[in-house]
Order: structure tokens, then C-alpha cells, then sequence
């Protein structure tokens, strides 16, 4: 199975402190509510629907993940492309 | 950055004093320093303490820690010194900056250890700050007396960053660090701290004054009485030094600078004059006939026993060195430090030869005014720390790191990196040799104490390391 992965950040539970910023700023962007939103590329725009997903470039999908792992909102999810099971966040096992 | 060049040093056989230093009158009389002598009212009167923690402590420039510890942006680490509380962060790629650790709306402290942050968020009322300090989030802001942003941002302390340290200063007005430093950066330039990493970061607490915390390591006239295994081929055999064994001591005179000073571990007393340097081929084990076998094992016993200051390379160098061929015209000292080259140059180091005058220059052991020791070495060194602990001035946090230079190809790699602490140095694996070190900080406490005693009698060749921390200290605590 490839280890492509998708994120998405549950907005209701953000509390816009801007770790995953931190961790990847070609990922995750502010909004103008001061919530944590996604893009698909460093330069692209952000998603602005709600619980909206962006594939991760190889590249970040540990930064991404770290950013899952440290979010204190407990908000970032990182599903699998393949088959949508999450490996890091709230929902991970 | 142009930085302006000490007077020149103050070597062996005579008690420091510099240009610019208190004059005696200006001391009340019960902490005033003598020729070569130290009144114990430095050590044991809190009141002292709370004068060092008031003037010296606030205008000095502190190691906070590492930049390997601030990997990333958003990564931060606490400082406390006295009863105050610093957060050292990673503000971008290429900052660090420092804070003082407080609310400003009723002064909670915002971080506590060590972690990854977005932002500074206080755990009370939820204020925010960005990484650059300014202010995010004030709740109901509009029900507060009109601030500006820049009341409500957080307050600087400086930072700045030498061979991979970070410290910081609470004095706005101190000289730049690399000025305070002098003549330390150009002193330590062959031993490429930048390219260091922390092995290991032990802290203990210590029942003894912070400065006699770090007194045990500013010389080296108590390796006969503290480590008589350290030249023995049986090193675990620690009965006290025979008077034959004491004969052999080597000799370590210090040097003091205006500011900073050290001591340097040139060889046995009796083979050597006060002109000579440290040399690193010039170490061995007595009675042991074979030079090579000597040579080899007392590396490979400060690697096992130490874990520092040598290293996994260092060690199979002199395993090799054991039934290696020395050439013709070198000794076996000079034959390891080749094999060591080496090793590390083929195992991707940048390993540039040093010549013998740097390392003369460089000796054996630093105290980096005020609370600060570092051992110049390559490719391996240990720095030692020690603060006050609280207001009980018989009691200090000390703690060792295990500094290794670490392959090009790894200078941009982060690494993960938890310290240890232990309440009792006993539980802290720290091998013999800190073992035998750490078990004087009592003693010496409790010797302090009786009525008997009233002062440090230091030697003037081989104890000046002490006597200068305390001359430099007097520049801060009585001066306004
Ligand atoms: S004390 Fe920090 S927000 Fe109130
Ligand atoms: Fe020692």
C-alpha cells in the first residue's frame, strides 16, 4: 500500500494556536476567523470549506504528521489516500 | 563584529588583578577577598546569594541552552534563574529569541520545560502572543483601559548565540555577547562547538553551594586526592595515592583572563616547567611499560567511565593503537591522535589538524563567567552548569552535557533530545569519576560551616581559576 496521505482539520475543535503552521506552512494557512485551514500547494489557495481535504506532498507528510501529533485542539486529521484510514490524529489507533 | 582584545592573561604564580578591578575598601570587610584567600561569607550567608542573584545573575550573559534544542519554529525552552523564569523560543528559521516568561495581564507564566508551541498562550485567562512577542488575542479586549499593542506585547530579554549555545542577559545595557566572551570564541575556534550536538544532559541537584559546584572542576590539584585510579592500570582500584604515586601528580596551573579563566593539565610537576602548554599526546597510565597500552587506556577509561570528552571513534582508536606499528619519530600520544584523525575523517568528519599552540592556548578547563564551565576539546566536550536552587544557598541545580561533534552530512539534522534530572546524584549513573567529584560538594559544605573555618586558602598556581570568579564577581556586586 502507498504511503500517500490526505489532511483534514476539524475547524469546530481548532483553537488557532498555529503549531501546524509551524510545522508546515505549505499545508496549513489562517484563515481570517483565525482558524487553521489547508491548501494542496505552498503558493495555492487555502480550502475554506470546513473539514475540507489536501493530499500531502511526500515531502511534509512527517511535518504533517508531527503537526497531528502536537496539535493541541486535537483537530488534524491524516488519513491514508488509499483507503481513508487515519495514522495520525484523533481518530488514529 | 569587531571585538576589542583583553589584556593579556594573568599566568601562573600570582593572585589576579586587573584594570578596572574594586578596590578593596569598596568590599564590606566580611566578604573581602585576600591574597590567594576566599571568605567562606561568599559561599554560606544567603544574604550573598541574594546579592549574586540581584547583580550578577542579572548582568551577566547565562548559557540558556543549546540551539539543537529549538529544532524547529515554535520550539521553546524555560530558563530559570533565581526566582526568575525566561522562555528561550525559536522564533523562525533563523531567530532565537527570549522572553521574559510572564503574563501581561496578572503575570502567569506562560510556558513551563520544554515544547513546541504556535503560540504563547497563558493557561489563565487564554491572552496570546505571537512568536515574534506581539500580542494575538486579548479576550474582551474592549472592556480593558485602551493599551497599545506594544504595552501588551511580551518583554525581550537579549539573546544571542555563540558555538551552538544560546544565552541570554536580563541587562539591556551589557556589552554584545562575542565582547563578554573574549577571548573564549577565538580561543575555542579549532574545536567547532557550532558543529556539536548534545549526547547527554544530566542534572542533579546538590547539596553544596553553586559555586562549589563548579569549584570542584576549576581545577585539577584534586586529581591525586579525589581520583587516584585515574593514572592507575587497575581502575578500580581507588585506595588513597601512595606517596610513590604522589610523586608522579601532574600539574595543572591556571590562567585567568580579565574576565574568564582556566587551568591547563601539562604533565607530571616534576618533569615540567610553567612555560609549558597542554598537549594531547601527552597523557598515559603509570606502570604501564608498553606507551601504547598506556595511552590507550586512559581514553578508552574517560570514554567507558565518562562517557564524554572521548567518544565511540576515540575508543577504537585506541584499541587499535594497542598492536599498532608507531612510526619512526612519532610517540604513541601522537600516533593515537593520527589513527583518531583518521577514523573521523573517514566516517565523515571535518577533522582539521590543530597545531600545538592552539591547543596550548586553548588547556584544559574554562569557566565562562559566571556559572559556566566548558572543557575545549575536538570532537568531544563536556560543559558544566551550576544555579543557585531557590534562596538556600547550600543547595545548587548542577548539570553535565555531553557535547559530540557530529558528521557534515548531519549539520542539518534535527535531533530529539529529552534531559535528564535526578534529585540525587547517586541515581544518576554518572560513572566514577563525577561520582568521586560530586561526593566532595557536601563535605566541603558541612567543612565550611564549623566555626573553624574561615576562608578559602587557595594555591596561586593551580586554584587562581576560583579566586578569579570571585574578583570578577566583585566588579558586579559593588559596583552600581
Ligand atoms: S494572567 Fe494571563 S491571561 Fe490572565
Ligand atoms: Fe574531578
Amino acid at each position: 500500500m502507498s504511503d500517500d496521505v490526505r489532511v483534514w482539520i476539524d475547524q469546530k475543535l481548532c483553537t488557532g494556536d498555529g503549531l501546524c503552521i509551524q510545522y508546515a506552512p505549505e499545508v496549513f494557512e489562517f484563515g481570517g476567523d483565525g482558524l487553521a485551514y489547508v491548501k494542496e500547494h505552498a503558493d495555492g489557495e487555502r480550502l475554506s470549506e470546513a473539514g475540507a481535504r489536501a493530499d500531502v506532498p511526500e515531502a511534509l507528510r512527517l511535518e504533517v504528521i508531527d503537526a497531528a501529533d502536537g496539535c493541541p485542539g486535537n483537530c488534524i486529521h491524516v488519513v491514508r489516500r488509499e483507503d481513508g484510514a487515519e495514522i495520525a490524529g484523533p481518530d488514529a489507533n | 563584529m569587531s571585538v576589542s582584545i583583553e589584556s593579556q592573561p594573568r599566568l601562573t604564580g600570582q593572585t589576579p588583578w586587573f584594570e578596572g578591578d574594586v578596590p578593596a575598601e569598596a568590599v564590606p570587610e566580611k566578604y573581602r577577598l585576600d591574597r590567594a584567600y576566599v571568605p567562606k561569607g561568599r559561599y554560606l550567608d544567603p544574604e550573598f546569594l541574594k546579592l549574586e542573584l540581584e547583580k550578577v545573575f542579572t548582568r551577566t550573559w547565562l548559557v540558556a541552552c543549546r540551539e539543537e534544542e529549538l529544532p524547529g519554529v515554535g520550539n521553546y525552552v524555560e530558563y530559570e534563574i533565581g526566582s526568575h523564569s525566561v522562555i528561550v523560543v525559536r522564533e523562525s528559521r533563523t531567530a532565537v529569541s527570549a522572553y521574559y516568561n510572564a503574563c501581561r495581564h496578572r503575570g502567569t507564566r506562560l510556558a513551563k520545560g520544554r515544547g513546541r508551541v504556535g503560540s504563547l498562550i497563558c493557561p489563565f485567562h487564554g491572552w496570546r502572543w505571537n512568536l515574534d512577542g506581539s500580542i494575538r488575542l486579548v479576550l474582551d479586549r474592549e472592556e480593558f483601559v485602551p493599551r497599545t499593542d506594544e504595552d501588551l506585547g511580551l518583554v525581550r530579554v537579549r539573546a544571542e548565540t555563540w558555538g551552538g549555545f544560546v544565552f541570554i542577559t536580563m541587562d539591556p545595557n551589557a556589552m554584545p555577547l562575542l565582547e563578554y566572551l573574549d577571548p573564549i570564541p577565538r580561543i575555542f575556534e579549532p574545536f567547532q562547538y557550532q558543529n556539536m550536538r548534545i549526547r547527554w544532559q544530566k542534572g542533579v541537584i546538590l547539596p553544596c553551594n553553586w559555586k562549589t559546584a563548579l569549584d570542584g572542576f576549576l581545577e585539577a590539584y584534586h586529581v591525586a586526592g579525589t581520583h587516584p585510579q585515574l593514572f592507575r592500570f587497575d581502575k578500580s582500584n581507588t585506595n588513597i595515592a601512595s606517596l610513590a604515586e604522589l610523586e608522579n601528580r601532574v600539574w595543572s596551573p591556571t590562567t585567568t583572563y580579565e574576565r574568564h579563566a582556566h587551568y591547563s593539565s601539562i604533565g607530571q610537576k616534576k618533569n615540567t616547567s610553567a612555560d609549558a602548554g597542554k598537549d594531547p599526546t601527552a597523557r598515559g597510565t603509570n606502570d604501564v611499560v608498553d606507551p601504547r597500552l598506556s595511552v590507550a587506556l586512559s581514553v578508552q577509561y574517560i570514554a567507558d567511565d565518562m562517557r564524554g570528552l572521548e567518544n565511540d571513534r576515540s575508543w577504537r582508536a585506541a584499541q587499535a593503537l594497542k598492536t599498532a606499528e608507531v612510526p619512526e619519530g612519532m610517540n604513541a600520544g601522537e600516533y593515537m591522535l593520527q589513527l583518531y584523525r583518521e577514523l573521523s575523517v573517514a566516517e565523515g568528519y571535518d577533522w582539521p589538524e590543530i597545531p600545538a599552540e592552539k591547543w596550548a592556548d586553548a588547556g584544559t578547563a574554562w569557566n565562562v563567567f559566571p556559572n559556566t564551565i566548558l572543557l575545549p576539546n575536538q570532537g568531544s566536550s563536556f560543559m558544566y552548569r551550576a544555579r543557585p536552587n531557590g534562596d538556600d544557598p547550600d543547595s545548587c541545580v548542577f548539570e553535565i552535557f555531553s557535547l559530540d561533534q557530529v558528521p557534515v552530512a548531519d549539520y542539518g539534522r534535527k535531533r530529539d533530545h529529552q534531559p535528564e534530572f535526578f534529585e540525587d546524584f547517586r541515581d544518576a549513573d554518572l560513572g566514577e569519576v563525577f561520582t568521586q567529584d560530586l561526593m566532595n560538594a557536601k563535605e566541603v559544605t558541612v567543612g565550611m560551616h564549623s566555626p573553624s573555618f574561615d576562608g578559602h586558602r587557595l594555591s596561586e598556581d593551580q586554584e587562581m581559576t576560583i579566586y578569579n570568579h570571585h574578583r570578577v564577581a566583585d566588579r558586579y556586586l559593588w559596583s552600581e
